[in-house]
């Protein structure tokens, strides 16, 4: 991982990671060093029972400093170990995830001792590589992560769904489906649940990703929303998904217009929860549909959107007139 | 054959500041009885019968040795109410009992005690007993939390929504005051930012609700799915009532995509949704 700025960014390649993983493996430490504190006390009490001279009078005095000092210092320590997690974390939700990923680093090294933390913080170098688009790198992650833990812990089959979803962005086509028929019973029965609403978008993606866009559709038109809501404002990329669906199907079959319709409506579901260039951040290829929907958008002093921006910027910037489709799309992904 | 009965699940009555006070005054009489009083007794009996060469040192180390004791002691007993986050929502009996036990242990560290009474109070404003709630949390905030910031910064969200939900805004407009004043983590600077909102619907601040809206979404987008629709409605009903019309409609579409109808007539009816949770604490 190489880095000056977020601009010079670089994440790290699957190997490194790999390496890296296996040299920080966290450690348990040994239940003699865990008490030893104890028995250096009780040790240092007996000693006061026989002490003859000078010597044997202070050594149980320095017992009892040195066990007080080492205690303060590991508080100290692990303290500031939390401290500094907690920023990460925050970095992380804060969407700062060049800053986070460079900062877990160092902490995966530093927090061999304490396994809970460890495991949160090879969680957190997933998400951010995931959103780095470092896909093949975020898989070796989550792969650490679920070969320790068990296979039907809620947090492992979460960890299963988000490591097939980077599978599929991976065209691993075929692994990618192995572990959505393995997962698919679990899911399913997880009703109203951030795993079901996972597997429902892992589902569909698989569909976009093998081109099979009526079956997308069919399965997704009814009930998409209501799968997917509990994902909150990452619905977004769900509903692209399927206007994307649409819209190749719009184009196999241009006598049916409502097929673009519909596309149009769920792009606008998409784009009222994400802007435009996150979407296309995260699946490049829809390019195409936003250049379309940006063509096809009324003026947008005319709609909600734009009004809100409008609103949002207290119309600081005067009335947008220009209709250029180009304009009008990057204007769109100024949206709050 | 009669199956036996279950053991009844102990309960933790009403809690009041004068009643907090006299619990945290018995623990420490008793800590310092046993801190003090058993080391200088075993060191007179030791030296009284010519055991040891040096009575004062021996006393010391018996008193470092009943403090380590103590420190097991109560240390067990936080680790019964530390993580009870999945308790509160499955069991919340269960939690309230396991409360209760650790409540009647004694000497109880003054951190360890007050630390418990923040579980309670957590369960109580989860039970939405919004009276409780408001007493537990102001007893405890009496008592400084040393060392514990983010318990502080929980305790005065949560008197803050429970006071919101009884209508007291002087009450709340206090503790809003009094969380302006604290270095937040983001949590609770998503859990203040609804809050705040809140209140100013509740006081008729409608453009305050919806001013620098930019930062307000991009804050709200980073809460969980619930509290971000929510936070929707909250500032779709502020624009509404200022005559925003273009935000107010563009607000609504968002919410009712981020939750569905129950939920958003929900939040509708109430203005309200439970935005301090316990799960990021524990």
């Amino acid at each position: 991982m190489t880095a000056k700025s977020d601009n010079s960014f670089t994440p790290p390649t699957p190997e490194q990671v790999s390496a890296y993983l296996r040299r920080c493996a966290p450690r348990v430490s040994r239940i003699w060093a865990a008490q030893a504190p104890l028995l250096l006390l009780i040790f240092a009490a007996v000693l006061t029972l026989f002490a003859k001279n000078a010597i044997t009078a202070i050594i149980p005095w320095m017992i009892l400093i040195g066990v007080i000092s080492y205690a303060s210092f590991r508080v100290r320590r692990t303290r500031a170990l939390q401290a500094r997690v907690q920023r990460v974390s925050e970095w992380t939700q804060l969407g700062q995830h060049p800053r986070a990923a460079r900062a877990i680093w160092p902490l995966l090294l530093e927090t061999q001792m304490m396994p809970e933390v460890h495991g949160k913080l090879v969680a957190m170098l997933a998400h951010n590589l995931d959103k780095l688009c470092a896909w093949a790198s975020a898989q070796v992650a989550y792969d650490y992560l679920i070969d320790r833990m068990p296979a039907n812990h809620l947090g492992s089959v979460q960890l299963q769904l988000q490591r097939t979803v980077l599978q599929l962005f991976n065209d691993e086509l075929s692994t990618a489906d192995q572990n959505l028929r393995k997962l698919r019973p679990q899911a399913i029965t997880l009703k109203n649940t951030p795993i079901c609403a996972m597997f429902s978008y892992a589902s569909l993606l698989q569909q976009v990703q093998t081109h099979h866009f009526a079956d997308a559709v069919a399965e997704n038109k009814s009930n998409l929303v209501q799968q997917l809501r509990i994902l909150g404002i990452d619905a977004g990329h769900g509903y692209a998904l399927l206007a994307w669906s649409y819209f190749k199907l719009a184009q196999r079959q241009q006598d049916d217009s409502s097929l673009m319709n519909q596309a149009l409506v769920w792009w606008r579901k998409a784009n009222l929860l994400l802007s435009s260039s996150k979407l296309l951040a995260r699946q490049p290829q829809l390019k195409h549909l936003a250049a379309h929907a940006a063509y096809e958008a009324p003026a947008p002093g005319n709609t909600p959107a734009s009004d809100t921006q409008n609103a949002c910027t207290n119309t600081k910037q005067g009335d947008r007139t220009n209709n250029n489709p180009r304009d009008i799309m990057l204007n769109r992904e100024d949206q709050v | 054959m009669n199956t036996p009965t279950p053991a009844p699940l102990r309960c933790v009555g009403p809690v009041t500041a004068d009643h907090l006070k006299r619990q945290l005054q018995i623990d420490q009489v008793l800590r310092l009885l046993i801190l003090l009083g058993l080391p200088l007794l075993f060191t007179v009996l030791l030296a009284y019968f010519e055991m040891t060469p040096d009575p004062l040192g021996l006393c010391i180390m018996t008193l470092a040795g009943m403090w380590i004791v103590l420190n097991l002691l109560n240390a067990r007993a936080w680790q019964q109410v530390n993580n009870m986050a999945e308790l509160f929502a499955m069991e919340p009996k269960q939690a309230e009992s396991r409360i209760a036990a650790v409540l009647r242990y004694r000497p109880l560290a003054r951190q360890v005690r007050l630390l418990t009474y923040h579980r309670l109070a957590t369960l109580r404003h989860q039970q939405q007993d919004y009276d409780q709630t408001i007493a537990i949390c102001h007893s405890v905030l009496m008592h400084p939390l040393r060392q514990s910031e983010p318990m502080t910064q929980h305790l005065l969200l949560m008197l803050t929504e429970a006071q919101l939900a009884n209508g007291d805004a002087p009450g709340a407009y206090l503790s809003l005051t009094e969380l302006s004043s604290r270095s937040l983590s983001l949590v609770h600077s998503l859990q203040k930012l609804a809050l705040r909102t809140r209140y100013y619907l509740l006081v008729g601040y409608d453009e305050d609700a919806t001013s620098d809206l930019r930062d307000k979404i991009h804050m709200a987008e980073l809460m969980p799915a619930l509290q971000c629709g929510a936070m929707h409605v909250l500032l779709h009903v502020a624009a509404s009532r200022s005559d925003q019309t273009p935000l107010a409609h563009w607000l609504d579409e968002r919410a009712r995509l981020l939750l569905n109808d129950e939920q958003y007539e929900g939040v509708m009816q109430s203005l309200s949704t439970p935005t301090v949770t316990p799960v990021e604490l524990m």
